[in-house]
């Protein structure tokens, strides 16, 4: 991976992004993205698009979304211990024994998430996984006036975990969900406009917002406004390779072993096959996946009488929690990959399911 | 809190120190008391004794543990995860999606502990605690030959987290307990030290191994020093969180200055000494029953050498034995004066008994 286009990683992993309030990572995203495209706009929910080549035809959207789960300021007790509801899922038996920032007008506040010292629980109860009303954030204030004056209702909060190389080419962050997908497409998009005089399609780079929230609303928006021919949704994508998942239930998807195409309900078969023989003169390999989970190619295929979809996966471990692992060999190939795909795309070109 | 002890209390963090691996932070230690001690004695498993006055009497023992509760590695699977067991008292429940670090003989190798996604676990899953052996640290390697050149097993882990200021003098770091003692008795006696004249009793200040496998250090290091009367300082519960039963354990809060704790090996003299001089220098004192959660020091001294009067000084620690526990800066400071004031109030050749 180049150099510049690991440090943009890092920037966007270092950003908070979590869902409603994802200017952060949206800033960091156009920034990048403005230095290889002709245009990059953004709507009136903060989604943004980097255009590459306006006048090609078709227009391809690719889309990886900006937004992260999260957690919101619910409640601040008499003693100023703050309790909270989840933005998106987070698991309720991770959040204990872990710092958090919460994002204020005035700044980050630091706190922890407490959790009862071993030694002052009850041996003889099995122990239960606790609700998340059950858990609180400690910032340390005197009271629920000290809290108020740093807190407030609404204000969201994110995991204080960055990013990590842990071996090789293996990292390690909070929210490469999706953070590696909105980073494939911003490159992607670079690597494009380096050969763009062979360029005949138009690319629509999309950062999307609100993917984790369930109602995939950012991407919703975005498509309305770009009217794309045709859609590659780049998310991260379950690897079951390791112990805490099973192959039988999941499917065999690994780490470092190439981006993942999944097929069936919204993946549309022939762009599929199109980006299959791209892969495949390009010597990228790619594991193979039944559709599954909710992604922004739920929210786009089926709008505008239909738009051939195809949601593309990075292999992610311990989606959801805060060290969501990757391999970076894995998102490099996936850009080299869709980067090759729009050039190959001619001019005019449209995909049809056959009835033959 | 004077800087230079501010910067000693980071240094004692930053460095790590399961049981029956000490070294580096005695190492941080014995040189910081280097400064101010007269004599240094340190024993076959790694005890610190640092004296000042060694030819005053009687021998005062002030005591803490420089080990902190960790795990270690245990069995390294097929695919190079690896398996693990506790050093000392760690919660089960807190431990997935955190960053450790296992200590090889080659250096640092960073991990995280694993957790399944939770919309990928099912309902049963969701709600129960996983035992140790269910969960397992994956360190990014390709396979277990990649992972056995780089770990082996009997290498400790420790968390990653390190000293922060959450709030004011409220401080988050994992292995407060006990590194919060050290730094009291290691400053204490820097303030005896600058009031040497007055002083008539030897002080003692250990820095002992092991204490979360047992108590095993302090009841070597009690043989070697053979003392007339000693102090161990430790962590405490503060109780002031929510979700602890205050008439099942009592209320101790942060920030209400260090506690003694009446009962059991805390010796009725010692205890009404302390209480007296905290009374007289107007510092904040806060009172316990002897503890039946678990033991510190103090009961592996007091029934050593025929009888050592003995007493527990608690240091308020909130969310002990998690990654995140908190104390406030001032009572560690409070503890630390209340330390060196009683020191300077003893009379040469006096001993603490029980009149009948």
């Amino acid at each position: 991976m180049r150099k510049e286009s690991l440090e943009f990683l890092k920037r966007l992993m270092s950003a908070a992004s979590p869902m409603g309030f994802e200017t952060q990572g949206q800033k960091a995203w156009c920034q990048y993205a403005a230095e290889y495209a002709d245009e990059v706009r953004t709507d009136a929910y903060g989604n943004a698009v980097a255009i590459l080549n306006p006048s090609g035809d078709p227009k391809v959207m690719i889309d990886g979304h900006i937004d992260e789960i999260g957690m919101m300021v619910k409640y601040i007790d008499d003693d100023g211990f703050i309790y909270f509801q989840r933005i998106g899922m987070v698991d309720p038996a991770l959040v204990r024994g872990k710092r958090v920032n919460i994002h204020t007008e005035k700044g980050v506040v630091p706190g922890v998430i407490g959790s009862p010292a071993i030694h002052l629980q009850d041996r003889d109860k099995e122990k239960k996984v606790p609700e998340m009303h059950e858990s609180f954030i400690d910032i340390g204030a005197k009271n629920k006036k000290e809290a108020e004056k740093k807190v407030s209702i609404g204000n969201p909060i994110v995991f204080d975990e960055g990013f990590e190389i842990l071996n090789g080419t293996v990292a390690v962050a909070r929210a490469f969900d999706d953070r590696a997908g909105a980073w494939t497409v911003a490159e992607t998009l670079r690597l494009a406009a380096l050969k763009k005089k062979q360029l005949k399609c138009a690319i629509y780079a999309t950062s999307s917002v609100h993917e984790e929230g369930g109602t995939l609303g950012g991407a919703s928006m975005q498509t309305y406004n770009i009217k794309p021919d045709m859609a590659i949704v780049v998310d991260t994508k379950f690897a079951a390779d390791n112990p805490a998942a099973d192959v039988k239930v999941h499917g065999e998807v690994k780490l470092g072993a190439g981006p993942t195409v999944s097929v069936g309900r919204e993946n549309h078969p022939v762009l599929l096959e199109r980006l299959r023989k791209v892969a495949d003169k390009k010597k990228i390999p790619l594991q193979t996946t039944p559709f599954g989970g909710t992604n922004n190619a739920l929210a786009i295929y089926n709008k505008q009488g239909g738009i051939p979809t195809v949601r593309v996966g990075i292999p992610s471990r311990y989606t959801h929690t805060t060290v969501e692992m990757l391999n970076l060999k894995d998102l490099q190939q996936t850009a080299d990959w869709l980067a090759a795909f729009c050039l190959d795309l001619k001019r005019g070109e449209r995909f049809k399911v056959k009835m033959e | 809190m004077r800087k230079e002890s501010l910067e000693f209390l980071k240094n004692l963090l930053s460095v790590r120190g399961p049981s029956g691996f000490e070294t580096s932070v005695q190492k941080v230690w014995h040189d910081y008391v280097a400064d101010f001690a007269d004599e240094i004695h340190t024993n076959a498993y790694g005890n610190i004794a640092a004296v000042v006055n060694p030819q005053g009497d009687p021998k005062i023992m002030l005591d803490a543990h420089v080990d902190e509760i960790g795990l270690m590695v245990k069995h390294i699977d097929d695919k190079g995860f690896i398996y693990f067991q506790k050093i000392g008292g760690v919660d089960p429940a807190v431990l997935r999606g955190l960053r450790v670090n296992i200590h090889t003989a080659k250096g640092i190798i960073r991990g995280v502990v694993a957790a399944t996604a939770f919309f990928y676990r099912d309902d049963e899953k969701k709600k129960k605690v996983p035992k140790i052996h269910e969960i397992y640290i994956d360190i990014g390697a390709k396979d277990k030959k990649d992972a056995q050149k780089k770990v082996a097993i009997g290498d400790p882990i420790t968390f990653s987290e390190e000293f922060k200021v959450i709030n004011g003098s409220i401080i988050t770091s994992r292995a407060l307990d006990d590194r919060a003692g050290i730094w009291t008795i290691a400053e204490a006696l820097r303030l005896i030290a600058t009031k040497k004249k007055q002083l008539k009793c030897a002080v003692y200040a250990c820095s002992v191994i092991q204490e979360e496998l047992g108590l095993h250090g302090a009841a070597m290091n009690v043989i070697n020093v053979e003392p007339h009367a000693a102090i161990a300082v430790d962590v405490t519960h503060a109780t002031d969180t929510p979700g602890i039963d205050r008439k099942q354990h009592g209320e101790i809060k942060l920030g209400q200055g260090p506690t003694v704790s009446m009962g059991r090996e805390n010796h009725r003299a010692i205890v009404q000494r302390l209480r007296n001089i905290a009374d007289k220098k107007k510092l904040k004192l806060q009172i316990e029953t002897f503890s039946i959660t678990g033991g510190t020091d103090a009961l592996a001294i007091y029934s050593k050498l025929g009888g050592v009067p003995s007493a527990i000084l608690g240091l308020p620690n909130r969310y002990m034995h998690t990654a995140v526990e908190l104390v406030d800066l001032n009572d560690l400071q409070t503890a630390a004066d209340l330390l060196s004031a009683f020191c300077l109030d003893i009379k040469k050749g006096e001993r603490f008994s029980v009149k009948l």
